[in-house]
């Protein structure tokens, strides 16, 4: 066979095209993290991600997939990097709401008997602190679009990884339970992202005979868990010697992406998008035999000796939650060199569930505790008050063709907190934030092919936010009630309120994210 | 141009107001006043357990080592290097060297274990089990006892006849034959000044229960450990100078956890300590005293004094030595099996089983592995006459109690145990028995259901006959 110029383009189109769309279909998981926020290519973060009704680059699968119909099929790869710099300042805690060490002689059960005690203070793992988010992350990614010679037809993927880890999941309670833990408050929308692999896969149709309508839909594929982690402990005394084994399940979930695009006229365009909510769901699962003494027919009741099992069923995660999205675009070209366009994105946080898989309002409300038994002075909350809201995202992009071969680009994103006030139990940590984003594309050709290379960069400015706690919403976790275990009597110390909740007595949060984008890209 | 220039104009007008226009502050600022904590003006006013701080609140974190001492003496107050500020801690580690103490299952000498009880292999029966005391006497006779001398008893903080106690288990006419060291019976048991048993006054041979309720805390992985120990024991009330004396003598002991709802039977709990039968007959015969007798009657009551008895240790004056902590312990009786009879060691064996003080043994979760220690107790009688044949009322006790060492390093830590809040589970019931009563009469009456003898949480759950 003779070696055709033509035929080894062709080829090496396809072997590109196959390498991304493989590298999609082959992640373990597809979240956006960071990502939503940002855009998912160069050319969305140097427009402030609003290329939902013009779009120039693969990175619309995730924006208006409708849109890869509109420019020239193309193949490239990403270098993105971001770097934060956020804090969470704690206000200064009263001695006396520490948890004082004789609250370990107090029998506790005379006034809760919820499992969900609290250390002493001094006794905890990580002493209060602030929190300093300063990452430095840097992603690799790649896309594709081809037509496959389909006149209005395109396919596309693209995928983005996080390097040098492609996932680092961290999860944190966000009330007084994370005293167990990092025993700090942290970020929830923003700033503290778990980075993960992304990829994502679609197609667009722009019928020719209606060319001014364009169709398209792609979908980022997730994973479902389940985890059963069975352990044997021959003796409770040495609680450092266990067996375990692992029982894991995941199965493959979608979250589709559909978006229209209209072109009425040679000057406006309109863009519509909706997108399915998105989470990494693990269903989690400990089952614990003991060696031991089997438990009583009296205690089974049925008539059996049975052995000494404990099972714990609640470990379920929600990871990475995004929300639904319904996004509507409208857009401009103004004397053949400026295009305009600006995004209203709905974002339905109301649905919102924690890392713990409840929503803010049971985790508001102390259900998780009410659950474990009876407990005195449990703080009556509402729990509509702590909601999130529904938010609309704004995000504005201006390209310039100010040259043949050069475009810049400036973009400008506002997004509101859906967190409503934190006074009570809970410290989602989160405010409005805002940024600027300018990028550049420089068009070229080599030989008989043509490549593009593209920057971009953003800034993004968390607004100050200023939390203060009511009292009367945290729970006195060394309550008043519980009476010493010698003297049979109530400890002067454990009177008023103690709390090793870390958002107690308030904190304040504001900081803010650059980040930057290079691109390089071979047309087809 | 005229686009550039409008465009660019609101994009940075937008960023500038965004930039400078909010800052978003919610709530108001906590007033510590209005937190509820408790003003103080001395630490009298945070008591228990607190002292009046800085800022003149009831506060129980520590400052110095006597805000410690509240948890043991050996606990002090010391910087956290870690986190930066102040913390109880103890004052050394004290598992080293007992990792090396391997555990001793094998008796010594001519001794047989049976059921965690060193035996003379020649008082086993044709089946290798120790001597019944059934038959009535049969087997008493031959019954093996060893004798100990009015010196070696009290060397123990024993009572001066110690040396009858292997036979007292058959009525408290039995005493140990000094040069056979076989039982033999006596021709009528001492009543002191009494000559007889009555049947209308205190004189004569009672079935009891004592059981005694404590709350120990320092247990791993549990706040605190409440448990209940019953004795069962074979008492004698004699008359002396004008006094009556109540002398019991231990048949059996056995401790149980509970909680609020429920008494766990033994091995029904994850993990609880048992008394060995090494440990229960190895034991002081109790004394106590009704200094002033009030008439045999009917609904009269009466407070004995305290019997007081000094487990593991040897003390000079065993009223008011300090009992010998785990540091003095590891510093002087380790090894223990080099040092046991060191004249510095103020640990003994009096159960015999080659281990330092006494042996608990764990079961269930605790996996059959021993803790050894030491104690002092005591006890009164605050007692209500019901009839002639029945007696009950509360038992007042005090116990301080260290563990020394254990069969692994995860059975040794410190405990403080104090008597239960709830003064009704520490009760006391007697029944009238025949002078020639057992212990294994005695069981008998422990054992039947809803019996005056029986165990139940508190002392109200039987009615009085």
């Amino acid at each position: 066979m003779n070696w055709q110029p033509g035929r080894a383009k062709l080829y090496v189109r396809l072997n590109l095209f196959l390498m991304v769309i493989l590298l999609g279909l082959s992640m373990p998981s597809a979240h956006a993290g960071p990502l939503k926020n940002f855009g998912y290519d160069t050319t969305a973060i140097g427009s402030g991600n609003s290329e939902f009704a013009y779009g120039s680059s693969y990175g619309v699968l995730a924006s208006n997939p409708a849109l890869m119909s509109r420019f020239k099929p193309h193949s490239g790869l990403e270098f993105i990097f971001y770097k934060n710099n956020l804090s969470i300042s704690l206000m200064n805690k009263p001695a006396n709401a520490d948890v004082p060490i004789t609250y370990y002689d107090t029998q506790v059960d005379d006034a809760t008997s919820s499992m969900d005690r609290a250390l002493p203070t001094v006794e905890l793992r990580n002493k209060r602190r602030d929190t300093e988010v300063d990452d430095f992350q840097v992603m690799l990614g790649g896309g594709v679009t081809y037509s496959f010679g389909i006149d209005g037809f395109r396919l596309g993927g693209m995928f983005v990884a996080p390097l040098p880890d492609q996932a680092h999941i961290t999860t944190y309670w966000p009330h007084e339970q994370e005293q167990y833990f990092s025993n700090q408050v942290h970020f929830t929308r923003f700033g503290e992202w778990s980075p993960m692999i992304t990829g994502m896969l679609g197609a667009s149709y722009a019928i020719p005979q209606f060319n001014y309508l364009s169709f398209g839909a792609s979908v980022e594929v997730s994973i479902r868990s389940t985890a059963v982690m069975g352990i044997y402990m021959p003796a409770l005394q040495a609680d450092d010697y266990s067996k375990s084994n692992m029982d894991m399940k995941m199965a493959a979930s979608v979250r589709p992406t559909v978006g229209i695009q209209a072109e009425p006229l040679d000057w406006m365009s309109v863009g519509l998008t909706w997108k399915l909510w998105n989470y990494l769901k693990v269903d989690g699962e400990g089952q614990m035999l003991l060696w031991s003494y089997p438990a009583t027919p009296l205690e089974v009741g049925d008539g059996k000796w049975v052995p000494k099992r404990v099972s714990q069923p609640n470990h379920d995660y929600s990871l990475m939650y995004e929300p639904m999205e319904a996004s509507l675009a409208l857009g401009f070209r103004f004397a053949e060199q400026w295009q305009v366009q600006a995004v209203a994105t709905w974002n339905h946080w109301s649905a919102y569930r924690t890392q713990h898989d409840e929503t803010p309002e049971e985790a508001a409300q102390y259900r998780d505790i009410e659950d474990e038994g009876e407990v005195l002075n449990i703080p009556s909350i509402n729990g509509d008050d702590y909601k999130f809201s529904d938010t609309f995202d704004v995000n504005v992009g201006v390209s310039w063709q100010y040259l043949d071969w050069a475009q810049a680009r400036l973009g400008f994103i506002y997004q509101p907190t859906p967190v409503p006030e934190q006074d009570g139990r809970t410290n989602f940590a989160d405010s409005d934030t805002w940024c600027i984003a300018a990028g550049h594309r420089f068009d070229f050709g080599i030989a008989e092919s043509q490549f593009h290379v593209e920057l971009g960069l953003q800034f993004w400015q968390m607004v100050k936010r200023t939390v203060h706690k009511d009292p009367a919403k945290i729970i006195d976790e060394a309550p008043d009630e519980a009476i010493h275990i010698f003297e049979a009597a109530s400890l002067p110390a454990l009177e008023g309120l103690q709390t090793n909740n870390p958002g107690f007595p308030g904190y304040s949060l504001e900081g803010w994210t650059m980040v930057g984008a290079f691109s390089a890209s071979y047309e087809f | 141009m005229l686009y550039k220039k409008w465009i660019v104009t609101i994009v940075l007008t937008v960023a500038a107001w965004a930039a400078l226009g909010c800052e978003i502050d919610e709530g108001s600022k906590v007033d510590v006043t209005q937190l509820g904590y408790l003003s103080c003006s001395a630490n009298a006013d945070c008591m228990p357990k607190g002292y009046c701080n800085s800022s003149n609140y009831c506060a129980s974190q520590c400052r110095d080592d006597k805000d410690c001492w509240q948890f043991s003496p050996i606990v002090e107050c010391c910087p956290n290097q870690k986190k930066g500020d102040e913390v109880c801690c103890e004052h050394a580690l004290y598992y080293e060297e007992c990792l090396e103490n391997p555990r001793n299952v094998e008796c010594r000498d001519q001794m047989t274990c049976v059921n965690y009880q060193c035996l003379d292999a020649n008082g086993l029966d044709k089946d290798g089990n120790p001597p019944a005391y059934t038959d009535e006497g049969t087997a008493v006779v031959d019954a093996s006892c060893r004798y100990k001398s009015p010196e070696e008893c009290l060397e123990f903080g024993w009572r001066e006849f110690c040396g009858n106690r292997d036979c007292l288990d058959y009525g408290w006419k039995y005493f140990c034959d000094e040069e056979t060291e076989k039982c033999d019976v006596a021709q009528s048991i001492d009543f002191g000044e009494a000559d007889e048993a009555t049947t209308d006054d205190f004189v004569g041979v009672w079935g009891g229960i004592l059981t005694t309720a404590a709350r120990t805390k320092g247990i791993p992985l549990r706040t605190f450990q409440d448990t209940v120990s019953f004795h069962v024991t074979l008492t004698r009330a004699s008359l002396q100078d004008g006094k009556v004396v109540f002398d019991s003598h231990m048949c059996y002991m056995e401790m149980r956890n509970f909680d609020e709802e429920k008494v766990y039977e033994v091995g029904e709990d994850v993990g609880q300590l048992i008394i060995p039968p090494s440990y229960y007959n190895n034991v002081k015969v109790l004394k106590h005293v009704i200094e002033q007798p009030p008439a045999f009657e009917v609904g009269k009551t009466f407070k004995t004094t305290d019997s007081l008895e000094v487990r593991g240790a040897r003390l000079e004056d065993y009223e008011n030595d300090e009992l010998p902590d785990r540091t003095e312990y590891n510093e002087t009786c380790e090894p223990w099996e080099d040092k046991k009879d060191d004249p510095t060691c103020r640990t003994n064996d009096p159960d015999e089983d080659g281990k330092p003080g006494y042996t608990n043994i764990g079961i269930g979760a605790l996996d059959n592995q021993e803790t050894y220690h030491n104690q002092r107790w005591s006890c009164s009688l605050e007692g209500e006459i019901i009839d002639n044949d029945h007696i009950s009322g509360l038992l007042p006790n005090e116990n301080l109690q260290y563990q020394l060492s254990g069969s692994v390093p995860s059975m040794v830590y410190d405990i403080e145990v104090k008597m239960h809040p709830d003064t009704n589970r520490s009760y006391f019931r007697l029944l009238r028995m025949d002078p020639d009563a057992t212990c294994e009469d005695v069981m008998a009456e422990h054992e039947a259901e809803g019996g005056w003898l029986s165990y139940t949480p508190f002392l109200e759950d039987i009615e009085n006959p």
